[in-house]
């Protein structure tokens, strides 16, 4: 006989399980249990941000959208409010030299950024050169640009040649 | 036969021992332990914060201009409202306004003077608290200083640091101009000796008081050439030189008599290397028979070594009064006395090798080139000119 066609070791494996299955109480008790948890989780308050959550997420797979659209959605909102919130800030001033003041009105130190100049403005010539970088108040009580001495940079406050 | 020894300790060595081991490790702790640097810092620290809460009342905030408004800081130096600031704060500007607890008042200028840097406002604020004026002249390099003002829009602030040493011109570093060539350092002169310390500022704290230890104003912060690192601050008694000008003449007045000079060899040793270049045209020292090539030996009671002694000499000078030139021609000293003028704003450049003048010299008689400095008396019997 062959070898491969024996399968009485396969049937006296197959009757030793046959007495490891569990006992009736067993799976009775098995039963109960899962049906008391179930109950107990039925019972557990969901509160009403979950059930908000739930509720949209619901409500957006109703729409049965593309993956990518929610994304693009995301951005341009953010791009939106960003450009919105941006023009409403950016200030252009020119003087009688010709000199325009381009500056950009950031939330002021008594915010959430306290250690951030309050704003920032770029000088640039009509040559749209840039000479220097200002500093400007974040008072929207004051209109203009405000230089923040540090330098003297007056060219009368130093002599030419020494004498007496 | 052998026997391990032991040693029997009874009970009343044990509490030596503890002791022994215990008062060691107590001076030990009490040495590395954090607390014991805490408490030797607590009354420097302590002694810093009263210094602060004593100057920040007296300081403000100052603005200037309208379209473009020059933010700085300034400092009240009696009860009156008076308040002093750099120049550069106010600049071309007509207006000025001085920000006390918060409230924005119009200011009068009553002098603005771009050589000193010194400007100096009045606002109505009665009982102002004002800051004492300290004495600079003895100051040392490495004495701690103590600048109070107001970076940018941020509260006034603290900040520390050491003289590094006392100076009349500084390097301005080169400036980006947007070429991408750039551009080189140049070196800049005030108009005289400068204290130059190592506590950094933020912009506009220029105008802010200098303070010793002692919180007397030793010097008010005139720049800052290196973005805020390092500051140079115009004297005390510079400062009061110009406030008396401002008080009696509602400008400064700054003394000369005309006489371009630069800075030459040590040719004789004895460090003194300031040479008359010029003397300019209508001026008293055009008149006086001064040459170009003598050297400056003393210029009333300051002794001159470098061209800073004579720029000192020159802005402490009093418009109307008298100067005591004392040159060196050859080996033969010559004095000589001046009427001083008021400088004008922009005063006519050096022109090397120019003649000092056209005009008949002055009889002159040699002084005894061995004279002593200033120990001993200038012969006076030899004045050589007195151009009144």
């Amino acid at each position: 006989m062959d070898e491969n066609q024996d399968f009485s070791a396969l049937r006296n494996l197959l009757a030793l399980k046959k007495l490891d299955a569990p006992l009736d109480a067993r799976i009775d008790q098995f039963l109960i249990e899962f049906h008391r948890r179930q109950r107990a989780q039925l019972l557990v308050p969901v509160s009403r941000w979950s059930r908000a959550v739930g509720w949209l997420r619901e409500w957006i797979s109703s729409f049965e959208l593309v993956p990518a659209i929610p994304y693009a959605t995301a951005f341009a909102v953010i791009a939106v409010i960003a450009v919105i919130g941006v023009s409403q800030r950016v200030q252009v001033t020119s003087d009688d030299a010709g000199q325009y003041q381009l500056s950009l009105d950031l939330p002021s130190h008594q915010s959430s950024f306290a250690m951030i100049p309050a704003s920032f403005g770029m000088v640039t010539t009509a040559a749209s050169k840039m000479d220097h970088l200002i500093f400007t108040p974040s008072r929207s009580t004051v209109p203009a640009a405000t230089r923040f001495v540090l330098a003297n940079n007056s060219p009368s406050a130093y002599d030419a040649s020494v004498a007496f | 036969m052998t026997q391990a020894w032991r040693f029997r300790t009874s009970g009343i060595v044990w509490p030596f021992l503890f002791l022994f081991a215990a008062v060691p490790a107590f001076f030990l702790l009490d040495e590395f332990t954090p607390a014991r640097a805490t408490d030797e810092f607590q009354p420097a620290n302590d002694e810093i914060n009263a210094l602060f809460e004593r100057a920040k009342p007296s300081v403000v905030k100052v603005h200037s201009g309208d379209k473009f408004i020059s933010a700085g800081t300034g400092f009240f130096i009696d009860d009156r409202g008076t308040v002093l600031t750099s120049s550069n704060v106010i600049g071309d500007n007509t207006n000025a306004r001085v920000v006390v607890n918060g409230v924005e008042l119009d200011a009068k200028i009553l002098g603005n003077d771009p050589r000193s840097g010194l400007a100096m406002l009045r606002v109505s604020y009665d009982e102002s608290p004002s800051l004492p004026l300290g004495h600079s002249g003895d100051l040392r390099t490495g004495n701690n200083v103590v600048v109070v003002g107001y970076p940018m829009s941020f509260p006034v602030a603290f900040s520390e640091g050491q003289i590094c040493g006392f100076d009349i011109s500084f390097i301005v570093p080169p400036k980006n101009d947007g070429t991408g060539k750039g551009s080189v350092a140049t070196v800049e002169r005030f108009a005289t000796t400068h204290i130059h310390a190592n506590a950094s500022i933020s912009p506009g704290q220029v105008g802010s008081p200098l303070l010793n230890e002692q919180g007397e104003v030793i010097g008010i912060v005139a720049t800052s050439p290196d973005s805020g690192q390092t500051i140079y601050a115009l004297p005390v008694e510079a400062m009061q030189k110009i406030i008396a000008d401002f008080n009696q003449y509602g400008r400064a007045r700054h003394g000369w008599v005309g006489v371009n000079v630069v800075q030459g060899p040590d040719s004789n040793h004895d460090g003194r290397t300031v040479r008359v270049v010029q003397a300019v045209p209508g001026t008293p020292a055009s008149k006086s028979g001064i040459r170009p090539g003598d050297t400056v030996m003393r210029i009333d009671e300051r002794e001159i070594y470098r061209p800073a002694d004579v720029l000192d000499a020159s802005f402490f000078s009093h418009v109307g009064g008298s100067m005591t030139v004392v040159v060196r021609r050859d080996q033969d000293l010559f004095s000589y006395n001046f009427p001083v003028i008021e400088r004008p704003s922009t005063p006519a450049p050096s022109v090397p090798g120019a003649p000092a003048s056209s005009s008949a010299p002055l009889t002159s008689a040699p002084m005894d080139p061995d004279s002593p400095g200033d120990a001993e008396p200038i012969l006076v019997n030899h004045i050589v000119s007195d151009s009144h």
